[in-house]
């Protein structure tokens, strides 16, 4: 078993290796200029922006909310909460943003800025992904609507349970391509987990009784 | 259960939950004179310098109710082992993300805390200065182990656990330059090693297979700026964050150089 992993893993080390030589070299000058025309447009476009949110505020209140609601608890009605609020963040960003630094030299503030657009996409896709997915697997605790106030009970009681028949399946975000200076649409897929090799039991962590 | 000897006692935290006051000594461009400003923000408990520059530039006012631009720093890892949020915090070179607010409170009270960028880097904006000449310094000691990994080369050779625990104390440098800021001998444009790489150039000499370079290493720090030049001030065993025994580094890289210089001088 270990000696196919390891073949696997050189494989796919040598895969990339090739491409990654290849890529670089027969890649159209065109593509990187395409690439360097949209970012430096993209700048212009935040620069311009003269709206009221800034984008430090805008990331605080993301990571409040993904900190409350989108990490080890997970419950549908308050990650659907999550999922507005980010909707409400993604246009404010796009409607609303102030650039508090303008500078072109060394401005921590526009890097930051870029780099939210980013962390705002992947909170959705997150978020989406969570919500999608009702079962509780490592460290995914779900808790189903009905039970959210059920405090009575214990959190083995009221979690969803692990299923392997419908959730065994890694979660696909997708993106369609955009320009930077858009929000990308997420669209869920799954794939199958190879199972061929170890057969998957129980994580029980020494408990005989469930 | 013994704590570990490491483990600082617990310092005092101050209660205080008056606004937090903070003067920042700014500059635009490397080549832009630098300035002062005085920012404001309501206290939160536990903050460190680093959330304190992130709340400052979510809402970039002076305590003058002057709109200003975001400070610009650095800061990576948050837990005091990556050495890029060095600044100098009322006057002493130290992480911005180990510097608590509450803890500085309850020693130096609630004024002004001052933040300024380290004065022995060439500045590159703010708070952010350029570092390269110590990872230049890196580059001229071979801080690395040579290691051809294209054969099997089965195990390494052992080392004494005693050499293992020095070599560890070295090991935890994080290039943060607190050392060099610190160090009466270390200027902006002369061309002293400093602590920071005759400390590396110990570390990788300890080394087994580190050894192989041992020769090369000392005479990158021999010479013009060399070892020599330490003035014994010992500030740099004072302010290194991550407790080097630097003292005992210059003690030895004495001693190896004149080793060193006696070997090749019959050898030559
Ligand atoms: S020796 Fe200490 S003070 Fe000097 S760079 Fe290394 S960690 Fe920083």
């Amino acid at each position: 078993m270990r000696a196919r992993r390891f073949e696997i893993g050189r494989h796919r080390l040598h895969a990339a290796q090739e491409i990654g030589e290849d890529a670089a070299q027969v890649a159209p000058q065109s593509l990187f200029d395409a690439g360097v025309k949209a970012q430096v447009a993209w700048e212009q476009t935040l620069f311009a922006s003269k709206g009221q949110d800034n984008p430090y505020v805008l990331h605080r209140l993301m990571g409040k909310s993904m900190s409350d609601n989108v990490t080890i608890i997970r419950i549908n009605s308050k990650m659907r909460e999550t999922l507005a609020l980010l909707q409400g963040l993604k246009d404010r960003y796009r409607n609303n943003l102030g650039m508090p630094d303008t500078g072109t030299w060394t401005n921590n503030t526009l890097t930051f800025t870029k780099a939210l657009r980013d962390m705002l996409a992947l909170a959705e896709a997150i978020t989406l992904a969570a919500i999608n997915r009702n079962e509780s697997r490592g460290a995914h605790f779900k808790v189903p609507d009905d039970k959210a106030d059920r405090h009575d009970l214990s959190l083995d009681e009221r979690k969803y349970p692990r299923n392997d028949e419908e959730w065994l399946k890694t979660t696909l975000v997708t993106c369609k391509q955009v320009p930077p200076d858009q929000f990308p649409t997420p669209e869920l897929s799954y794939e199958p987990v190879d199972v061929s090799i170890v057969t998957p039991v129980a994580r029980t962590y020494g408990k005989t009784t469930a | 259960m013994t704590a570990a000897p490491h483990t600082p006692p617990a310092a005092p935290r101050s209660t205080s939950t008056a606004p937090i006051v903070v003067r920042v000594k700014r500059q635009d461009r490397p080549d832009s004179p630098a300035y002062w400003q005085t920012f404001s923000i309501p206290y939160k408990a536990n903050m460190n310098m680093t959330s304190v520059l992130r709340a400052i530039a979510a809402d970039p006012v002076t305590a003058e109710k002057q709109t200003t631009t975001p400070i610009n720093y650095e800061a990576a890892c948050l837990e005091e082992v990556c050495g890029s949020c060095t600044v100098v915090i009322n006057g002493v070179a130290r992480q911005a993300c180990s510097a608590l607010v509450d803890r500085i409170r309850a020693i130096e009270g609630d004024g002004p805390i001052t933040l300024e960028p380290m004065s022995k880097f060439p500045i590159i904006r703010d708070l952010i200065v350029d570092r390269t000449r110590m990872f230049e310094n890196l580059k001229r000691i071979k801080g690395w182990i040579p290691v051809d990994g294209y054969y099997k080369l089965g195990p390494g050779p052992k080392i004494d656990p005693k050499q293992q625990e020095k070599l560890y104390a070295l090991s935890r440098c994080m290039t943060c330059g607190c050392c060099l800021e610190a160090c009466p001998q270390f200027t902006l444009d002369n061309a002293f090693v400093g602590a920071q790489v005759v400390a590396q150039v110990q570390y990788f000499n300890g080394n087994p297979t580190g050894k192989v370079d041992a020769d090369e290493r000392l005479e990158a720090v021999m010479g013009e700026g060399g070892i020599t030049d330490c003035g014994n001030a010992q500030n740099c065993v004072k302010v290194c964050p991550k407790e080097l025994p630097l003292a005992d580094t210059w003690g030895w890289a004495g001693r190896a150089s004149t080793v060193y210089s006696i070997k090749k001088f019959f050898t030559k």
